[in-house]
């Protein structure tokens, strides 16, 4: 019995025709990475230093990927002085010289004690950790008060100088030995004095905390034992801007105090990060600095150090948001610095997530690949169906039965 | 990882390098190398050998004198003329069996062809034929002419075909071994005989065997027979 089998054909034929127009295409876009579009994602990136940026200016000159958009920002080199702080001292000077001008030279003590005639004088050179201005200041209001005849408000100095732990500075010599005796006894009896507790408590916490503008005292929150009489307690914090306050500690009356950093300015941050040693300066705080520094929570960290034997060493950080940053580092000639600090910004990035891997038939070994996998099976096929032509000689043999 | 440990590493992986490249191009070396003397070397030799005689003497005879036609390369008329032995590689696009009415039909219906630069001769000269005594006529085999093992085709196709021997007298209009003249049939009058093998691949046997004046199988063979066999392909 014959059976039909045309209409298994109608059907499987266009079936199969229809499979592999459907899959053809997801096959080829699996092979060549093109199945869908992809929203750039921006990127700051920054340089260490001058060298760096130049680097990395024209390693970026082109894009590297569709996936990313990379910006380069170049830090100053000078945002490692804190002009604010420079102006305050530079002021402090000032006034210290007119006082000792007014007080030694001219015997105008009313001069003497205008010259430092503002509250916040001492405060501020003691947030600043300038121990040695805030004495002079306290010794030279000191003396002037006791030269016009004021020795009470002179006593009150002298027992804050005691109060803060300052020494007698070594300027000491140009007042008077009476002022100096007076400072001198105050300095004693603050140490003979009981201490009084202070609990401190700064936002962020693991601030460092600094009392009366020593080196950093503790980190907060913490408990502090101070005597009687002003205080200055400022405390830093990276990402943050510094802060400091005072206090009025009386005795057996335990004090709390709260300090609460604002955040860092983009130059504070830089300022900041610059202060870091060398090694620390791709640690994931010191990257934190760098995301406010840039101004973008998205950064990759550039630096190109000299290595031996001529080459340079080249050192990626990738910081997005709060996640744990990704590092790589790669040794180059300085001749292909720059191709060098590209391919490893790509694989960086890559690595990351950042951008897509590199479509297959991109990679030099896929296609070594697939010429190697042609010669072998071309010569697994031609060893199976070879054969060798055949050629036939045909002799007469003459013999018979 | 120290400098010194990734300068090592980038020297190590610059030194294999190197190494993976050299190895490349003395594999390519070697792989051309190979498919030359592969190449060359292609070429097997498969040689045949046609075994003649196997069924008996040239006995076919002249039904108008009865003598055997071999008898003719005495005749005056032809006492001049050389016996040359004409060996034809007959194609046959079909497979016929080996009986001798098979081979005739499926050569009379167009599928033979003999390969005309497949034909190769051997010369007997008129001064062998001397030495032959007529009353030996009947007993003369193909093997009486032919000396050793002569090399007859260098390469012979490796196609089906039936190697034809036909034994005629070298005269008339043209040699049929004339390389340059195309196949012609044989003149009727100078066939003194013809034999054929089964139809054979000579590039899958060692041995073919040539059966003399058998075309027609038992029955008595005359001119008739030899001129049918010397017709195959022609």
């Amino acid at each position: 019995m014959s059976v039909r089998r045309w209409p298994l054909a109608l059907v499987a034929l266009p079936a199969l025709f229809a499979r592999c127009v459907l899959v053809a295409p997801f096959a080829l876009f699996a092979l060549i990475g093109c199945g869908g579009t992809h929203t750039p994602i921006a990127l700051t990136v920054v340089a260490a230093e001058a060298r760096g940026g130049a680097i990395l200016d024209r390693a970026v000159h082109t894009p590297i990927d569709d996936a990313v958009r990379l910006r380069v920002v170049h830090l100053p080199e000078s945002a490692s002085v804190d002009p604010a702080a420079e102006r305050a001292l530079a002021d402090r000077a000032a006034r210290l010289a007119l006082a000792r001008d007014a007080y030694v030279t001219h015997g105008d003590f009313d001069a003497c004690l205008a010259a430092l005639d503002d509250a916040a004088l001492v405060p501020a050179a003691l947030a600043a950790g300038d121990r040695d201005g805030a004495a002079r200041v306290l010794t030279f209001r000191c003396a002037c008060a006791l030269a016009r005849g004021d020795e009470a408000a002179a006593l009150d100095v002298a027992r804050t100088l005691g109060a803060l732990g300052l020494a007698v500075p070594a300027s000491a010599d140009d007042i008077s030995p009476r002022a100096e005796r007076l400072l001198a006894d105050a300095v004693v009896a603050a140490h003979a004095a009981p201490t009084v507790r202070v609990e401190v408590a700064v936002t962020p916490a693991g601030a460092q905390v600094a009392l009366d503008g020593r080196a950093s005292t503790c980190r907060a929150p913490c408990v502090l034992a101070l005597r009687a009489g002003a205080h200055v307690i400022a405390a830093t914090a990276d990402g943050y801007d510094d802060a400091h306050t005072r206090i009025e500690v009386a005795l057996d009356q335990p004090a709390q105090v709260a300090l609460r950093l604002p955040p860092a300015t983009p130059e504070r941050a830089a300022r900041q990060w610059r202060a870091r040693s060398a090694a620390e300066s791709d640690t994931g705080a010191a990257l934190n600095l760098l995301q406010v520094a840039a101004r973008d929570r998205r950064i990759v960290w550039f630096d190109a150090a000299p290595a031996p034997r001529g080459q340079l060493r080249v050192r990626l950080a990738l910081a997005i948001d709060d996640v744990r940053p990704r590092r790589m580092e790669r040794l180059a000639l300085a001749a292909d610095i720059v191709p060098a600090t590209r391919a490893a910004l790509r694989e960086l990035l890559t690595e990351a997530g950042v951008i897509p891997p590199r479509p297959l038939y991109e990679e030099p070994l896929f296609w070594a690949a697939v010429v190697a996998a042609g010669l072998i099976s071309g010569g697994i096929s031609a060893a199976l169906l070879f054969e060798p032509s055949v050629r036939v000689p045909v002799y007469a043999g003459g013999t018979g039965p | 990882m120290s400098a010194r440990l990734v300068g090592a590493h980038f020297r190590a992986r610059l030194v294999a390098v190197d190494a993976v490249g050299a190895l490349a191009r003395r594999a390519r070396i070697v792989a051309v190398a190979a498919l030359v003397i592969g190449a060359s070397a292609c070429v097997v030799d498969h040689p045949v050998t046609l075994g003649l005689d196997t069924r008996g003497p040239i006995s076919c005879v002249d039904s108008a004198t009865d003598l055997p036609l071999v008898a003719r390369a005495l005749e005056p008329a032809f006492i001049d003329e050389d016996v040359l032995l004409v060996f034809d590689f007959v194609r046959t696009s079909t497979f016929p069996r080996c009986r001798p009415t098979e081979i005739v039909e499926a050569c009379a219906s167009g599928t033979c062809t003999a390969i005309p630069s497949a034909r190769t001769c051997l010369r007997v000269p008129r001064a062998r034929l001397a030495e032959i005594d007529e009353a030996d006529l009947d007993e003369l085999r193909v093997s009486d002419f032919v000396d050793g093992q002569p090399l007859l085709l260098a390469d012979a196709p490796t196609e089906t075909v039936i190697v034809r021997l036909t034994v005629v007298l070298d005269g008339g209009d043209g040699s049929p071994c004339d390389a340059t003249a195309p196949l012609a049939r044989f003149e009727p009058r100078r066939l003194l005989g013809c034999g054929y093998s089964c139809p054979v691949a000579l590039g899958s046997v060692d041995a073919v065997d040539i059966d003399m004046d058998a075309v027609v199988g038992t029955r008595p063979c005359d001119e008739n027979v030899v001129r049918v066999c010397a017709g195959l392909g022609l």
